[in-house]
């Protein structure tokens, strides 16, 4: 290919010209240092033409040894100005020493030696190059010396700039310390202080001397006349404050924002002018205002307009009708001018090239001082595009071009010209053609039309030559090749270049990618493409610490339990890129008061190199008090195989075995439960779970749906001692509705769950003595809290054990949450950081799916039946061991959101408008050797608060 | 030069030696433009051609007087690439050339191209390229150039009336056009070494030394 470019074939007749054009194609190429051409001449006058070339190098992996931090070998490496893929010469070389020297110096390493090696591959061209460094001893603060009219002594400006012997000198050293004094120098209001510093190295005490060439200037007073303003507002308005600095610029902006305000309060007329006042050793700077007549803009009225309409307009017109937030509204002659302004560009953009804007303003408009402001648009004709025609694309089709703005029949205007050169151009150059070139031509045609022309300018293509990978240690290339998005012959694209970039960064397993082309200025047709990767640390450590809180949680010693506040730790060890293939392995563990766990797992994604598939293994340990009835332990191993089937939808199909427990179990259920209830149960389940996410943000979604089916069936043939299916569905939609950009979103939720048992399995009925083979106690369905049902404590809600009133969960869920979720208001302090919900849920936990299909329309629980007379013993299957909760229990209450980088934190107040009722009991006789409670007796009804609180991150649903 | 068929091409890419005769070599960059040493043995030959100098006085100091030049030239090309810049017209050229060939001595003439081995499209060549120099300069220096009443007062006084041959009368003002035009063009070349200055401190010029041949 390179000799092609030479022009010369064997065979041709050699001459001057053609040599020399020879070697300038050649070294036009960038791929060689120096060039010469020689010949061996034989008998018969034939000749053997040789190129003899120096290869250029070009910049590849760059990397520092011993760097001292800060600043770090990132910082190095980057203040080097070594890009990947560029020419790497001697000069370049010199100025990334130099470079690095001073940034070595700035950081306090003055006596730091510095060298660099080099490597290069002839095959590829490329130069890796490494800066080794010694630091030695780092820099302390030496000798402050201070010159000029500075108010303070050498010893107190030291202090004041936080400058101390002994103290390293760092890279922020000098700049902190002017900072420093510039602030104090303006509390004094020496706004016009000139601070210098000049830091001297002295080699024979590794320090560096301060010499600070201090004019502490005039004191300076701003001062506002003849309107009174606050302080804070004064502060506010003029940007020296701020900016720490005082020059005309800023006293300029004050005057424009001092005005600003001004026509805020309906001054519409007012006038500020400034000035400066001189006297020995103080400047007075004067804003005089003259506040003029305070008016009120009453109406703004637009006329005239049929293509856009008001709502088009108004939102961006600054001459505002007085509002709630704008009660005087907002005017001035200016800003009139800029709104014309800017609703003719905007009709101009459309294609009206006549339009124009008549204004006129009513002074004393249904009042005094009231203002009334008309705008009337006259039109004009709108310019269409006529005859539409793209040229010069010889290469590319234009069916191929992506939508353009520009189409037969569509508004004519530059502005759409000017993104359809971006859209062209941006095309080409992602199709390896980086030197395309644009022009267009508009010709007037009949009927207010204009015919339009591109030219494109192709110009050469360029192509992949090769695909260069460098920096991989311990990653198989395969791992690497299957992201790339580009290969050898490919043209040459950015687009390419960037996808593969975040491909591998994708991964997870590099600190840092670069892509680059390689000698890009150089005329080659084909060039290599460099990919250079980083491979991140293999083990990364994460620790946490936190707090729940909420109703229900916390006592155990109470059916409901109290408000609680539950301490979390966590500890995450992960290995990334386990022996080279991408795979991962993680310990988790959480430790809170509520609940430990612990979960160690292998991630195979990619399986069978399919990017839809993933693979994983997990054992877990847990042991959760969440329920206040017992603790469940469970010990169980998975292996899932995850599925992406579209850009919207996600399948895992997993098989899981475990081992569950309930202990801790409350001595208070009666005795002949306790042996069923916490024996240990084991479970095969096969299972799968999908989700379908049309949201169109997770975080903060505003419209969309959302639905997950998780599915499973527990039976003997997978060595489970309890037969059960259990399916629970969750759908959620969300519906903006309102003004664009203040939209309120209505979201609902409905979740329905249901475990049937089938075998000898059964469903344990409230109050009724338990089968022998029973769904476990924590694989039932609990509901109540933050992320359910928020008028109940944690698990509060649903079938409760008549002797002792613990829930006990169910086999059958249904809630239904909606939520009306408005936009943030502007609030002092938090801005629009903070928003509000109104939420209603309603649902409960039952015994079984037809408990639950005859409790959907009952709204009242069968309160009568949870009572009998005090003192007597709660028996199975009699009076209030009777007590039902098959109804839908209804909360209604107000959440606050507030949004943080994690996304939002959640503070719900619910109130439940029938809140549970239970009957209460005391052990009246205990069974002498275990201490559980062998007799209850009833005391009083009991009912749960109606009140609950939650504090948690994300939103509900 | 002798003409030779190419029978094998290679490209040698790093440190193998070889003993060929070279044919030609690279002699500077300039901005990524190769100069080779061809180029700088035409300059040599156009410059001894126009002096009517032998061939044979030519030494390694001519040689690097031709380099410097054509790095001259080419960072004058460079600039010609401006919008406002409208290259000579061909037939101006030619009138040159005409010209040129007319003060040189019609006999002389073709004796001169075979002896300093050039051709007539190679001088027009020079010339063209002399040309457009010379309009770009005039074009970017001209207008910083102001010559004063007083300066040209001085110049006519202390330079032009104590040459003038006794008895010729010169008023000031009959020597004035004349005078300006001196004075913009003494101004001209200081303001063209200052230029030059400048496009070389902002280029990047490599120089292969002479004798140095790739390895």
């Amino acid at each position: 290919m390179l000799l092609t470019l030479s022009g010369l074939h064997e065979g041709d007749t050699l001459n001057r010209a053609s040599l020399q054009k020879a070697l300038r194609a050649l070294y036009a190429t960038g791929r060689y240092a120096n060039l010469q051409a020689e010949c061996d001449l034989s008998a018969d006058g034939r000749a053997s033409l040789t190129f003899a070339s120096e290869l250029n190098f070009f910049v590849g992996r760059v990397t520092v040894t011993n760097a001292p931090f800060p600043p770090g070998e990132s910082q190095i490496v980057n203040t080097s100005k070594l890009q990947l893929g560029e020419p790497f010469t001697s000069e370049k070389l010199d100025h990334a020493m130099q470079n690095i020297q001073r940034l070595l110096q700035q950081n306090g390493y003055y006596k730091s030696s510095l060298t660099h090696a080099e490597r290069e591959d002839p095959q590829t061209q490329q130069v890796a190059i490494t800066f080794h460094i010694q630091p030695g001893s780092q820099a302390h603060v030496g000798e402050i010396q201070v010159e000029g009219n500075a108010l303070y002594s050498a010893g107190q400006i030291g202090d004041i700039g936080h400058l101390h012997s002994e103290d390293d000198v760092t890279a922020q050293t000098a700049s902190n310390a002017i900072e420093r004094l510039r602030k104090r120098y303006q509390k004094k209001d020496r706004w016009l202080a000139q601070v210098e510093v000049a830091p001297t190295f002295q080699p024979n005490t590794n320090s560096v001397d301060y010499r600070f060439h201090i004019d502490a200037g005039p004191a300076v007073s701003i001062e506002v006349n003849g309107f009174h303003l606050s302080r804070s507002t004064i502060r506010r308005s003029i940007p020296v404050y701020e900016e720490n600095a005082l020059d005309d610029d800023l006293l300029t902006e004050g005057r424009r924002n001092l005005l600003t305000y001004m026509e805020s309060r309906g001054y519409f007329e007012a006038k500020v002018t400034l000035h400066k006042e001189t006297e020995q050793n103080t400047v007075r700077v004067i804003y005089d205002i003259d506040p003029g007549e305070r008016h009120k803009v009453v109406k703004v009225d637009i006329s005239g307009n049929k293509y856009f309409r008001d709502e088009d307009l108004r939102p961006s017109m600054q001459v505002q009708a007085k509002s709630i937030l704008l009660t005087r509204g907002r005017y001035s002659d200016a800003l009139l001018r800029s709104d014309v302004r800017d609703i003719e560009n905007k009709y101009r953009a459309n294609g009206f090239a006549d339009v124009k804007v008549d204004t006129q303003v009513k002074d004393d408009y249904q009042g005094n001082n009231q203002i009334a402001v008309f705008l009337h648009i006259n039109e004009g004709p709108q310019t269409l595009v006529g005859k539409f025609q793209i040229t010069g694309n010889t290469t590319v089709s234009a069916d191929s071009f992506p939508p353009l703005n520009t189409q037969p029949g569509q508004p004519f205007s530059d502005t759409n010209i000017a993104q359809d050169r971006d859209i062209l151009l941006n095309y080409y150059f992602n199709q390896g053609f980086p030197t395309a070139t644009f022009e267009a031509t508009a010709t007037p045609a009949a009927d207010h039309r204009m015919d339009v022309v591109f030219h494109v300018t192709e110009g050469e293509r360029v192509y992949i030559d090769q695909v260069l990978v460098s920096g991989r240690e311990f990653t198989r290339p395969y791992v690497i090749d299957r992201e790339l998005q580009m290969k050898s012959g490919d043209p040459l694209s950015q687009a390419s270049l960037l996808d593969t970039q975040q491909k591998l960064y994708d991964l997870g397993i590099f600190s840092q990618v670069d892509t680059a082309v390689q000698d890009p200025d150089g005329v080659e047709p084909r060039k290599n493409v460099l990919v250079q990767v980083r491979e991140a640390k293999r083990y990364t450590f994460n620790y946490g610490g936190g707090f729940e809180f909420q109703t229900g949680a916390g006592n155990a010693k109470q059916p409901l339990g109290g408000n609680g506040v539950s301490p979390l730790g966590s500890f995450d060890v992960s290995r990334l890129n386990f022996l080279g293939r991408n795979h991962t392995i993680t310990f988790q563990s959480r430790v809170g008061r509520l609940q430990q766990r612990g979960l160690l797992s292998y991630e195979a994604p990619r399986w069978f190199d399919n990017p839809n598939l993933k693979l994983t293994f997990t054992a877990f340990f847990d042991h959760t008090l969440d329920v206040q009835t017992f603790t469940s332990q469970r010990l169980e191993g998975t292996v899932q195989a995850g599925q992406i089937l579209n850009k919207f939808s996600s399948i895992d199909y997993r098989f899981n075995y475990r081992l569950v427990k309930a202990t801790d179990i409350v001595s208070t259920l009666s005795k002949e439960q306790l042996p069923i209830l916490s024996q240990p149960v084991r479970l095969g389940e096969p299972g799968f779970g999908y989700i379908r996410n049309r949201r169109d943000n997770d975080l903060e979604t505003t419209r969309g749906s959302y639905l997950t089916v998780d599915a499973g069936v527990a039976a003997s043939y997978f060595g489970s001692q309890a037969d059960f299916s259990r399916i629970l569905v969750q759908q959620a939609t969300y519906h903006p509705f309102g003004k664009r950009n203040r939209e309120l979103v209505f979201a609902r939720s409905t979740r329905v769950g249901l475990e049937t048992p089938f075998g000898a399995t059964m469903i344990s009925q409230p109050g009724q003595p338990l089968p022998p083979n029973i769904i476990p106690l924590p694989e039932r369905f609990y509901m109540g809290g933050g992320n359910s049902h928020r008028g109940f404590g944690l698990n509060q809600a649903g079938p409760r054990d008549p002797a002792s009133g613990f829930p006990i969960g169910g086999s059958a869920l249904f809630l239904n949450s909606f939520e009306l979720r408005l936009p943030p208001p502007t609030l002092p302090f938090v801005g629009t950081n903070m928003s509000f919900a109104i939420f209603h849920d309603m649902g409960n936990v039952f015994t079984d799916g037809n408990h639950m299909l005859t409790s959907l329309l009952r709204w009242h629980q069968a309160k009568g039946l949870c009572t009998q007379t005090p003192g007597t013993q709660i028996v199975d299957g009699q009076e209030a061991a009777l007590c039902t909760y098959d109804y839908i229990s209804h909360a209604i209450g107000l959440g606050v959101r507030y949004k943080t980088p994690v996304g939002p934190v959640r503070f719900d107040f619910g109130y439940n408008l029938n809140p549970t009722v239970f009957p209460g009991s005391i052990c009246a006789q205990k069974d002498p050797t275990s201490g559980n409670c062998i007799v209850s007796n009833f005391t009083s009804t009991k009912q749960a608060s109606p009140f609950n609180v939650y504090f948690s991150i994300g939103q509900t649903f | 030069m002798l003409r030779i068929f190419i029978a094998a091409f290679v490209l040698l890419v790093s440190t193998a030696a070889h003993s060929g005769e070279v044919l030609d070599r690279m002699a500077a960059t300039v901005n990524g433009h190769a100069l080779l040493q061809s180029d700088v043995d035409d300059e040599l030959r156009y410059e001894f051609f126009a002096a009517k100098r032998p061939l044979s006085e030519a030494s390694s100091e001519d040689q690097k007087a031709a380099l410097n030049r054509l790095v001259d030239q080419e960072l004058l090309r460079e600039q010609m690439h401006s919008k406002d810049f409208q290259p000579v017209a061909d037939d101006e050229i030619a009138k040159a050339f005409e010209t040129y060939k007319a003060d040189y001595g019609a006999t002389a003439w073709t004796a001169a191209l075979t002896s300093y081995d050039e051709t007539d499209a190679d001088i027009r060549s020079h010339i063209e390229t002399e040309l457009n120099q010379l309009r770009l300069i005039d074009l970017r220096l001209r207008p910083t150039i102001q010559i004063d009443a007083q300066s040209i007062r001085d110049y006519y006084q202390q330079q032009l009336l104590p040459k003038l041959p006794p008895g010729q009368h010169l008023s000031l003002q009959e020597a004035t056009p004349t005078i300006r035009e001196l004075l913009i063009q003494q101004k001209m070349n200081e303001a063209l070494e200052s230029w030059l200055e400048t496009l070389h401190s902002q280029a990047k010029i490599q120089h292969f030394i002479a004798g140095d041949q790739v390895k």
